[in-house]
């Protein structure tokens, strides 16, 4: 039997992950998942119905966005605490299995989430203006001059892994206030690299459409930096659970 | 067998082992203790694999305990001091949620314990006074059947019922292939319980003996009068309990609490008399 990772274990560690979502996120996903709804109901009481459809379904990915956000530092809060954590370091299963299913749980739940939240906005929307359920965020995305397509799904797919390893990451490595400090430290490390890069990005933006000379390399260089770093911050998690110590 | 060789740890600065060897073996309940600060829940941490070494090693079976393999851990629990609680679940819930990992495990055998130790399976733990929350993570931690349990001061919290309780399941628990390790102050909640004695002091172990071999190197006396030539001795209600070196091989009844203080009034004399047999039992 392969001891680092053995399937049936792997399921058992993922079940019970699964098993403390609700105790652990729940009241956070109703509410988040309830916000659009409680703006939809202010918007129809004092503005007008089409207003409350905009905003509710405006709402949706950034609530989508604070879901993901939150899940690591709410579902796996104690993996990193000196007592608390003992219960996540103790129980019978590998490093490796423990780190698959907690990345699985933090990708898998803000997606249920999303999934619910479109499904019940969309319900709202074909009662009240009995019209295709998807018109609605159909020309929301239109406004916003979003096109599907392969390259967008597949860059909107490594943004949200990139946003999700990162606040993964954090998890492992702050003990309290893990998303605020998260935000606060993101923030800082942007002003720092802009400030540090601005000299070459003056220097190099008059000849970057000589080096990257296609819109198609452009986003191929795009998503191939936000693989690394996704990569690069899950790696940097799972280097942080395998050398943790309580 | 849990085996540690040339152990060395510290907290930054603060040197808490110094190549220390120690091994704990299967059928025995042993008693680790130790002033405040001198190291007993941070060896069992290490053995748990929650602490990683400086240098020497710390191995479970054949498993190095910082590497934390599943087949380490589902043969061996560790319940910590501070009473953490993992959700808001019943000891049942709570049991079953962790359950599937632990082969031995028997939910009958938790409810007899809870019953035993009269706490209602039904109750979520968030809802239980202190003891209560001891007491069934006790018996959550029993019911598992690991092969090692590790038990850091089991006793706090327990009310007097529950402590003798306590003692009459774990004489009943412990067989051939369990090592049980109660790290403790409150001596005298397992004075009949514990066999070997393990002692530690700064950096180093001062004594890892059978209650037999303790009996045999010292005489305790119960007298009228101190002893000028006890290596330890203390006023009790109606007398004096003197701890002398046994020199003609008389028997006696070993009290760990005496034995303690000797031990931290004579840290040399113990490693002499002692020295040769203390690292393993």
């Amino acid at each position: 039997m392969n001891t680092e990772f053995d399937i049936d274990r792997f399921m058992k560690v993922l079940k019970k992950d699964f098993h403390s979502v609700w105790p652990t996120f729940g009241i956070m996903m109703l509410i988040l998942a309830l916000i659009p709804a409680a703006m939809w109901l202010f918007c129809i009481t004092w503005i007008d119905g089409h207003t409350a459809l905009n905003v509710c379904w405006f709402l949706i990915p950034f609530c989508f966005f604070l879901a993901t956000i939150t899940a690591p530092s709410r579902i796996y809060k104690s993996c990193n605490l000196p007592n608390q954590g003992i219960h996540f370091a103790m129980l019978p299963a590998s490093k490796k299995e423990k780190f698959w299913s907690m990345m699985l749980v933090t990708i898998v739940v803000p997606l249920v989430l999303l999934a619910v939240m479109i499904a019940f906005y969309s319900t709202l929307t074909f009662i009240q203006q009995q019209s295709f359920v998807l018109d609605e965020p159909a020309r929301l995305l239109k406004e916003l001059d979003y096109t599907f397509s392969t390259q967008t799904l597949l860059l909107s797919v490594l943004y949200y892994l990139a946003n999700t390893s990162v606040f993964f990451f954090t998890n492992t490595l702050f003990k309290r206030h893990k998303v605020t400090k998260t935000i606060l430290w993101s923030m800082a490390i942007s002003f720092v690299a802009s400030i540090a890069g601005l000299p070459f990005l003056i220097t190099s933006s008059t000849n970057i459409h000589t080096v990257i000379d296609s819109p198609q390399t452009l986003h191929l260089v795009f998503d191939i930096i936000l693989l690394l770093w996704t990569i690069g911050f899950y790696y940097g998690a799972y280097y942080r659970l395998k050398k943790m110590n309580y | 067998m849990i085996n540690i060789q040339n152990l060395c740890f510290s907290y930054k600065q603060n040197k808490v082992f110094w190549g220390i060897d120690l091994q704990f073996r299967e059928g025995c309940i042993y008693g680790l203790l130790g002033e405040n600060g001198v190291g007993k829940t941070t060896l069992l941490k290490i053995i748990s694999g929650l602490l990683p070494l400086e240098t020497g090693s710390c191995t479970v079976d054949e498993w190095t305990s910082f590497e934390r393999r599943p087949e380490m851990l589902e043969e061996l629990f560790f319940l910590p001091d501070t009473v953490v609680l993992p959700d808001n679940k019943t000891p049942i819930q709570y049991a079953a949620a962790i359950a599937p990992f632990y082969k031995n495990y028997s939910e009958d055998y938790l409810k007899t314990l809870l019953n035993e130790l009269e706490v209602s399976p039904d109750w979520k733990l968030a809802q239980m006074s202190y003891g209560q929350q001891k007491k069934s993570l006790l018996a959550v931690s029993l019911s598992l059947r690991t092969r090692y349990l590790l038990l850091d001061e089991p006793t706090n919290g327990l009310d007097i019922p529950s402590k003798s309780q306590f003692r009459s399941i774990l004489s009943r628990d412990i067989n051939d292939q369990r090592t049980i390790i109660i790290s403790t102050h409150q001596v005298r909640d397992i004075e009949m319980l514990i066999d070997p004695v393990v002692i530690l002091t700064r950096n180093n172990v001062l004594l890892n003996n059978t209650l037999e071999e303790v009996s045999k190197r010292l005489f305790f006396e119960f007298s009228d009068s101190p002893n000028p030539l006890a290596l330890y001795n203390e006023r009790q209600p109606g007398g004096w309990l003197n701890v002398m070196e046994n020199t003609n091989g008389q028997e006696s009844q070993v009290n760990i609490e005496a034995l303690f203080n000797t031990a931290h009034k004579n840290p040399h004399l113990f490693k002499e008399l002692f020295g040769k047999t203390s690292q393993t039992v």
